[in-house]
This record gives C-alpha cells, sequence and structure tokens, in this order.
C-alpha cells in the first residue's frame, strides 16, 4: 500500500517538481501524490480520496490558506496526518498550526532529504496509531469471546442450586468462583444408574483459557469413562491414560472423584493428587477421611490409583474443595490454611450443603477483605439423607448405620506399587548430603546404561534444583526434608522432589536478560534457567503444603 | 570430587581442573584462583580438558574471576572443553563471555603473542 500524500500549494510548478523529484518512489509504489492549489481545492480532494494518510500544505494561499484548510480537517474529524510548510522563522504561524493539529512542519525551501524524513516519521506515527486501534479492536474481540466462554463453562456444569429435585435421598451442591473469566477448576456431579451418583471436584494447573480448555476435556472424559459398574480408581485410571496420550502442554489436573451408592451411604473415592475431603457429622464434628493422594492426572500413563470406601450416614455431609479455600490469601498475604477452614466447618456440622457452603464461603470472604482472589475457588457439599423410609430398608443397612465412626475400610500403601527401576532418597537440608547422592545417580544410572551426557544432564537438574530447595527453600523451615526420587521407564527418566519448604513454583521463572556479567544479576536464576532446559518437561505442584517438582526427560 | 593442577607461566596462570566443578568443588576453584590473582596472575586459562561436569556453582566462580581481572585489563580463558559443558557454556551465553581454545598451550599462546 502506497503512503497517499496530498501536496496543497498554490505555485504551479511544485506538482513538476514533486513528480520529478519522486519518479522513482512513484513508480514503485511507494508514494502516491495528489495535488491542490489551495484549501478549499484540498477540502474536495479529500472527499474524493477519503484514505489520504498525509497531508502537506502550504500556508498563505488564496481562497482558502492552510491554517484555515487545518481548522476545517478539525472540524470535519478527517483522519490524516498534517505537515505545515512555513517560511523560516515563521514561529507564530508554527504554532498556529500544532495548535490546529498539525504534525510537524517544514521549512521553505523544501530541503527534499528532509522532506522524506518527515514522511518516514509521519508514516510510522500512522502505522503505529493504525497498529493501535487494530489491537484495541482485537482486544474487545477477545473480552467479548471470553464472556461467551464464560457463559458456556458454567452452562456445561450442572446446576450449583438443586441439580436433582427429584431426589430426597441426598442433596448436593456447589460454588465455583473463577479469578480470571473462565476457570480451571470444576465440580461435576451426575447419576450412574438410579442408586448411584458420581461426584467429583478438580483443579486443573494454571488458570485462564488453556485451563478451561484442558477442563473441558477432563470433563468430558470422565463422563465418558464413569460407565454403572466400574469402580472410581479404574475410571481414574482409564481418564489419566487417555490424558496422557494427547500432549496438552504439560499441563495436568488433581481430582477427587467420589461414587456414593446412595442405597447404602457407601462411597468409593479415588484421589489424584487432590485435598482429602471432609466428613461433617453432627455430634462427632469434622474429620479429613485419609486416603491415598495418588499421582495427579494427565502426568504418568501406567499408574495404579487406589481408591478407599467409606459410609456415610443420614444426616452426615461430605465436603470437597480446591485450594483455592486453604490457599486464600488476605491483604497481609497470610493463607486461610486448612486449620481455619476446620474451625469453620465445624461450626456448620449441622447445616444443610447450601447453607454450608454460603456460611464457608462468607467466612473466607470475611477473612481475604479487599484483597484480590488469588486462586480459582471450588466447593462441593454432599448431604446424605439416606434411603425413604417408605422403602424397606434391609435390616443389615440398619447395623451399618449404627453411629459407629466411620473408617476407611482398606487403605493400600501410599505409593503405587511399581516395577519400573526407582531410586529414591530423603535428604535433610545439608549440603553435604548431596555427595552421596550425587554419587548414587551416577550409579544408578550408569547401572541402566543411561548414555554419560544423559547422566550429567540429571546430575545437574539434581544438583540445581536440590541446592535451590536446600539453601533457599527450606531456610528457617522447621522440619526441612526433601525426597528424590528418581525413575527409567516409559522411554523416559522421571524426576520428582518433593520438599517441606514454602511455596516455590520454578517453571514460572522468566529467563533473565540481564548480562551475565552484571552486578544486577541474580545469583540464583542460572540454576534454574540451565535446570529448566536440561529436561523435556517441568511440572509443579503444590499440595497439603508439600511442594512437588516433576521432570521429565526423553531418552532417546 | 575434582583435582586441581597450577602451572605458573607468569603473567599467565594454567590451572587444570579434573573431575566435576559442582556446588561442593567450586569453592576449591575459587580458592585457587584467588591464590593466584594474589600472586599476580594477570590471565588465567582455566584448562578443561579432564572436567567431565560444571554446575552454575562452577560457572559462577568463572564469573568471579572475569570481573576481577577485566578491570585489571586481565583475561580468563578457556581451554579443551568437553562436550556436556559445551552445551552448558552455549546455552547460558557463557560462550560469549569466555574465549575457548582447543588445548592450554594455544591458549598460553593466544595470550602471551
Amino acid at each position: 500500500m502506497p503512503i497517499r500524500i496530498l501536496v496543497v500549494d498554490d505555485e504551479v510548478d511544485v506538482e513538476a517538481l514533486m513528480r520529478q523529484k519522486f519518479r522513482r518512489q512513484i513508480r514503485d509504489g511507494a508514494y502516491e501524490f495528489f495535488f491542490a492549489h489551495d484549501g478549499e481545492e484540498a477540502l474536495e480532494k479529500l472527499r474524493e480520496h477519503p484514505d489520504v494518510d498525509v497531508l502537506i500544505t502550504d500556508i498563505n494561499m488564496p481562497r482558502m490558506d492552510g491554517l484555515t484548510l487545518l481548522q476545517k480537517i478539525k472540524e470535519q474529524n478527517i483522519q490524516l496526518n498534517a505537515v505545515v510548510v512555513s517560511a523560516y522563522g515563521d514561529m507564530a504561524n508554527i504554532r498556529t498550526a500544532m495548535n490546529r493539529g498539525a504534525f510537524d512542519f517544514l521549512m521553505k525551501p523544501i530541503d527534499f532529504a528532509d522532506f522524506e524524513i518527515t514522511l518516514a516519521k509521519t508514516w510510522d506515527q500512522i502505522s503505529k496509531s493504525k497498529r493501535a486501534t487494530r489491537d484495541q479492536a482485537e482486544l474487545s474481540a477477545i473480552v467479548h469471546e471470553l464472556k461467551v466462554a464464560s457463559i458456556i463453562q458454567k452452562a456445561i456444569l450442572p446446576s450449583e442450586y438443586d441439580a436433582f429435585p427429584g431426589r430426597h435421598d441426598f442433596d448436593i451442591r456447589a460454588r465455583n468462583y473463577p479469578v480470571k473469566e473462565v476457570s480451571g477448576d470444576f465440580y461435576d456431579y451426575f447419576l450412574i444408574g438410579q442408586s448411584r451418583l458420581g461426584f467429583l471436584i478438580c483443579d486443573v494447573s494454571g488458570k485462564g483459557v488453556p485451563s478451561a480448555l484442558y477442563m473441558a476435556v477432563c470433563r468430558t472424559l470422565i463422563r465418558t469413562c464413569a460407565e454403572p459398574g466400574t469402580p472410581a480408581s479404574s475410571t481414574l485410571e482409564a481418564v489419566n491414560r487417555k490424558l496422557c496420550e494427547e500432549d496438552y502442554a504439560s499441563m495436568f489436573a488433581t481430582m477427587l472423584y467420589g461414587i456414593l451408592d446412595t442405597a447404602t451411604g457407601e462411597v468409593e473415592f479415588c484421589c489424584a493428587g487432590h485435598e482429602l475431603p471432609y466428613l461433617l457429622n453432627a455430634s462427632s464434628g469434622v474429620r479429613s477421611i485419609p486416603m491415598p493422594r495418588n499421582l495427579a492426572l494427565g502426568i504418568e500413563p501406567d499408574v495404579t490409583f487406589h481408591s478407599v470406601t467409606i459410609t456415610v450416614h443420614p444426616g452426615e455431609t461430605l465436603f470437597l474443595y480446591t485450594d483455592g479455600a486453604t490457599e486464600a490469601q488476605n491483604a497481609a498475604e497470610e493463607f486461610y490454611l486448612s486449620s481455619r477452614l476446620e474451625e469453620e466447618l465445624a461450626k456448620r456440622v449441622g447445616l444443610g450443603a447450601e447453607a454450608l457452603l454460603d456460611g464457608i464461603n462468607e467466612a473466607i470472604g470475611a477473612f481475604v477483605g479487599n484483597a484480590p482472589q488469588s486462586d480459582d475457588l471450588t466447593m462441593l457439599a454432599l448431604h446424605f439423607r439416606g434411603a425413604p423410609a417408605s422403602k424397606q430398608t434391609p435390616p443389615m443397612t440398619v447395623a451399618h448405620f449404627s453411629g459407629v465412626t466411620p473408617l476407611p475400610v482398606t487403605i493400600p500403601p501410599a505409593a503405587a506399587p511399581t516395577t519400573k527401576p526407582t531410586l529414591f532418597r530423603r535428604l535433610g537440608s545439608d549440603l553435604a548430603e548431596l555427595e552421596g547422592l550425587f554419587v548414587d545417580v551416577t550409579e544408578f544410572l550408569q547401572q541402566h546404561h543411561v548414555p554419560d551426557g544423559t547422566v550429567n544432564a540429571v546430575q545437574l537438574v539434581t544438583e540445581e534444583w536440590l541446592v535451590n530447595v536446600m539453601s533457599h527453600g527450606l531456610e528457617g523451615v522447621e522440619t526441612p526434608w526433601v525426597e528424590y526420587e528418581l525413575s527409567l521407564g516409559s522411554g523416559r527418566i522421571m524426576l520428582i522432589v518433593r520438599d517441606s519448604g514454602p511455596p516455590f513454583d520454578p517453571t514460572l521463572h522468566e529467563p533473565c536478560d540481564i548480562p551475565l556479567d552484571s552486578d544486577d544479576r541474580l545469583p540464583g536464576g542460572l540454576g534454574i534457567e540451565l535446570m529448566l532446559k536440561m529436561m523435556d518437561e517441568v511440572r509443579y505442584q503444590r499440595a497439603e503444603h508439600v511442594n512437588a517438582l516433576v521432570m521429565a526427560r526423553k531418552l532417546s | 570430587m575434582m583435582e586441581i593442577s597450577v602451572t605458573r607461566q607468569h603473567p599467565v596462570t594454567v590451572i587444570a581442573l579434573k573431575g566435576r566443578l559442582d556446588v561442593l568443588t567450586s569453592k576449591n576453584l575459587k580458592d585457587a584462583v584467588i591464590t593466584e590473582i594474589d600472586a599476580g596472575a594477570n590471565h588465567l586459562v582455566l584448562d578443561f580438558t579432564n572436567l567431565e561436569y560444571v554446575s552454575s556453582a562452577g560457572l559462577r566462580v568463572l564469573l568471579e574471576a572475569r570481573k576481577i581481572l577485566k578491570p585489571r585489563d586481565g583475561s580468563v580463558v578457556l581451554s579443551g572443553v568437553q562436550s556436556f559443558i559445551t552445551t552448558i557454556l552455549n546455552s547460558t551465553g557463557f560462550d560469549t563471555l569466555f574465549a575457548i581454545h582447543p588445548d592450554a598451550p594455544t591458549a598460553v599462546g593466544a595470550i602471551s603473542g
């Protein structure tokens, strides 16, 4: 697209001069000239060619002078960049022209080199403002799309309120408060046949649109895999395998999935790295339900998930939540923590699902105050009333409901049994412990014929991350510990490091562009940059006050 | 584990490293570098021919040495860098801060010549 220039001058030979001077640019399509001999003719030309970009105008002209022309252009709101040509030293006119919106000025006689510079500068200004207008338009389109996405997302989740109006044997409610327009958290509940209720709460890594898309995938997969007769653990194994089959840009999700047998009150829970649920009982209060944590979904394809089965008695309520509750922060950056959550739950043990959720939300809101919400918050409450009295209840079930504190029936070992070669070490915060670990890592990898280059890379990641955790992350921590787990399998090396330090996500580390030899350069950044470069995947998770960094490198 | 051997060829000192330059051994290199600079070395050749591994702790010693010697018109150069360490130097941009020579005699020659 050529730059369209309208030159206004009463001297008749200007046109010939310009066409001669810029013949090359005109031929190449860089400039397109229009000419007028006074202000009135210029306005006519502008009506004929409304797409003129630059106006170059003389000041003294018959019929309508240049300053009046500028005034008219301003009044008629014609969008272009004007440059005035004035006699040397004519500051009064130049100032008036600038006040009327001229972008720049040129002195007579026109120096053509200067003319071209001015034109380039003007063009630059035009491009910038065009770009800004376009960006603005794109931005409003995105904002609009996000609003639509938010509506769609809300629509695919079941009602937060009375989702099963015909059912009197249980009452299930949820609340979802995203930080951004769309949420990475979600909840879901659905009937599996007539006597089973599937319910879940899920927290996808990250926030915003990517998380929301991943959330939609998770939700579809679980609805597809949750068939009658399939245990919760097998459902999550299937969902996990599907998630691992595709490369979803290093995303993962923690999930707590339960299946309630509405006739007996039995609930099979399967936890994929999620916060554990609470059971509320009017007489015995609030208790966390212990169960194997398993690994989050979307990290390792061949994981066996272990579940636990408990019995919920009529009148009891299950409470599920995402870390948006316990990690809600107030203005002093204090966390809400599970201790506060438990206190507030205890005050509300006798309430129904609806009142419980609203009460907890209010309590968290009161704690957070005016501080901005830091993470998506989702809560789910399932109040069990039991089978309707009209139905014949088998006597065995009555005995089952005899007020004994519910205890998990089976708790399999926390770590999934594995046949993968694994090196596991637990360390404190003393760097001297690393010497033994480095030797063990080398031996372990060499035993399994891992090539030297890869051994060095794993050593580097081990060193950089453990030094960071031990010398910074665990500083002042009451019981400092680090768990190091290195394993080989599925054609890759997996490294999982857990520690008891405060939250720190190295994947949020931004590459530093301060020169390496500058005094302003932070000492820690280099190691993390190196570490991230050595691995194909690095994912960070925080749960139950423990940092977990999961890293993988393909074995070529 | 790292072994250090020092050869003084005034005003150049060659510090040859063998083994691993990591968080546990970088202190030893730092001490050797300071000793040599205090003894009047203005140019350091760090010979990596037998060095297998380097981490950010080791890289930091390189930067510190360079920071001391640069204002004195001195220099720090590397020689005999092995493949893993080359990757590390390239991916951190250290290859733009330190001249790298194929071996120690070439490095000494380049400085003296």
